[in-house]
């Protein structure tokens, strides 16, 4: 049997296993680990086990993922998420569907110091959707607008997922950071215009809320502070070159730290901080060392030659290609969840993407976006899953048809970083 | 069986809290490096209170931290797809996840094995950190009894949802 095939059969065994509801991380190590030792023996096979891992775990660059957990979760616990919240809803919440507005922009605001969609979606929605709830929204609206906000926070910077497409594919994490910026408040500024369609056709799904004097909205602005502040410190300190990107982490969380700690953050507050951190980094890093030990195999499989080559023969146009490896990632999407989807698929499709001479910033940012799309999609959702779980009481199906308006205006998003790509690389 | 599963419960949870410690550590090093190399520049050099292999311990810190979460979290941060197996009976679903999670116990096995040996020979060929120097064995020996913890946990996990009439119910 040619490697490649081997490739193939490793691959199918693989998905087969996903179907029957094995751990993604799992399913990557033991095709990794089966096909390579297929492939050369199986004595190398064992020694990848450790010296993958230890090279991958030990590299300096993978050490803001905790660190960004770490930031978001200080935020969520410390309460500057509730705060930042009562901002918006002062600014805009006597509108007509103004909450659901406050609501998307604490997620982008909020998204500035996360790095995890499921950390926004989940923060947010625990402080917005009573609110929204109790002042008479539909919970279709109120459901699905929290669970397209909080996909804002794989696109704005810091994000944990366009710091995995940059170290994958080796391309400045820096540049990637910098090419989200236009996209994500791009997401902002579609998903505020989708609310605000969605209650002129539907006057019914929101009630204006109390008006708020000059005074009240200025006093509001006080919840961006914190905000504000870490953000345009990391950014700042990247640029004056006082720190690193990869730096810059740890200096948002202890500056994320510090103003919690001021709040008032306690002892049990902090602890439960750093366990949740703990939960959600181990959730990544095991799919991180599965995914590596994958890698070891596809190199030697290569099966991302063979797939170029018999693309290659198809003779596809490179935009024929791209719009096969959306739909292949929209699929997925709907099934998987993001950083385990980036993780299996980008070091497969990648070479075909760079045989077809796209931009490799560019390409991040578009594969990033549809990999956001499967986080609202059905019947795998993981941030509509994240708010079920802060509102049993709403129908995921309820939740599904909230986030279909959404899904609609992040294709446009999609279209429109496809057609021009400029505003991906414009600030790069 | 309940008292063992206990002690490496607690085994386990004690790695997951040093795990915490090191992730600390990390941010408190980084924190420190950036202070100390902004005062030396601002400074232009006269308070040099920089530290060789800030970067080294920053690395190591985060290996630890992962290696010593991974036995506490293995039955419990896995991301799985059950669309499809939704509609499978629970006792079904157990027996599978015991699987998986016993094949998790496999592959600590083999990792640890592998660090076994990874210690042997950075001892014979004294290999040592870039920077610091230290002798790479301690890294190789901590990651061995790390993913040996995780083995055993992983293991230990799949029996009780094998057998326990908790795990059970």
């Amino acid at each position: 049997m040619s490697t490649s095939m081997i490739g193939v059969v490793c691959i199918a065994v693989m998905l087969l296993l996903i179907v029957l509801r094995a751990p993604i991380a799992l399913t990557m190590a033991l095709a990794g680990f089966v096909g390579f030792g297929w492939i050369v023996a199986f004595d190398p096979a064992i020694s990848i086990l450790a010296s993958g891992p230890f090279e991958t775990l030990s590299n300096y660059s993978f050490s803001p993922i905790p660190m960004f957990i770490l930031m978001g979760v200080f935020a969520s616990k410390s309460g500057m998420s509730q705060e930042l919240f009562q901002g918006a809803r002062a600014m805009f919440g006597s509108w007509r569907g103004g909450m659901a507005l406050a609501a998307v922009t604490s997620c982008g605001i909020f998204s500035a110091i996360s790095g995890s969609s499921m950390a926004t979606a989940a923060s947010m929605s625990r402080v917005a959707l009573p609110e929204m709830e109790k002042n008479g929204y539909a919970p279709t609206l109120a459901t699905g607008v929290l669970a397209a906000g909080g996909t804002l926070g794989i696109m704005i910077p810091p994000s944990i997922a366009l710091l995995l497409y940059a170290l994958i594919t080796e391309q400045s994490v820096g540049a990637m950071f910098m090419a989200g910026v236009i996209p994500g408040l791009l997401g902002l500024v579609m998903y505020g215009l989708t609310v605000a369609v969605l209650v002129i056709v539907f006057p019914n799904i929101a009630q204006p809320g109390k008006a708020t004097t000059l005074k009240e909205k200025f006093l509001g602005l006080k919840g961006l502070v914190p905000f504000t502040g870490v953000f345009v410190f990391i950014i700042g300190g990247i640029y004056s070159g006082w720190f690193t990107p990869t730096e810059a982490s740890a200096v948002g969380a202890a500056a994320t730290l510090l103003i919690a700690l001021v709040r008032g953050m306690r002892f049990e507050q902090f602890k439960d901080a750093v366990g949740e951190t703990l939960v959600m980094s181990a959730m990544i890093f095991f799919m991180i060392i599965g995914a590596e030990i994958f890698g070891y195999f596809l190199s030697v499989s290569r099966i991302s030659f063979s797939l170029v080559e018999y693309v290659d023969s198809l003779h596809l146009g490179p935009y024929m290609i791209l719009l096969c490896v959306l739909i292949l990632f929209m699929v997925l999407g709907c099934v998987m969840d993001s950083i385990a989807m980036l993780l299996l698929t980008v070091p497969v499709v990648y070479p075909l993407i760079e045989a077809a001479g796209f931009d490799p910033i560019w390409f991040g940012i578009v594969a990033v976006i549809t990999v956001e799309l499967g986080l609202i999609t059905p019947p795998v959702g993981m941030n509509v899953f994240v708010i079920k779980s802060v509102a049993p009481h709403i129908s995921i199906g309820d939740m599904y048809k909230g986030v279909m308006p959404f899904v609609i205006a992040d294709l446009l998003r999609l279209a429109l970083i496809v057609a021009f790509p400029i505003l991906a690389i414009g600030l790069v | 069986m309940k008292v063992i599963a206990q002690i490496i419960e607690r085994i386990t949870h004690g790695m997951h809290l040093l795990g915490g410690m090191f992730l600390i550590t990390m941010m408190v090093i980084t924190l420190f490096d950036v202070f100390t190399r902004g005062l030396f520049s601002m400074t232009d050099g006269a308070v040099d209170l920089t530290i060789l292999g800030g970067i080294e311990l920053v690395k190591y810190s985060l290996l630890f931290t992962v290696l010593f979460i991974l036995p506490h979290s293995v039955s419990r941060s896995q991301v799985i797809v059950d669309l499809f197996t939704e509609r499978l009976q629970a006792r079904t679903k157990k027996v599978l996840e015991a699987v998986y999670i016993l094949c998790f116990g496999l592959m600590g096995i083999g990792m640890s094995y592998s660090f076994y040996h990874l210690v042997d020979e950075a001892a014979m060929s004294y290999e040592t950190t870039q920077d610091l120097l230290i002798p790479l064995t301690y890294f190789y020996a901590a990651a061995c009894f790390a993913t040996f913890m995780l083995a055993v946990s992983a293991v230990m996990h799949a029996l009780q949802l094998l057998f326990s009439e908790k795990a059970e119910s």
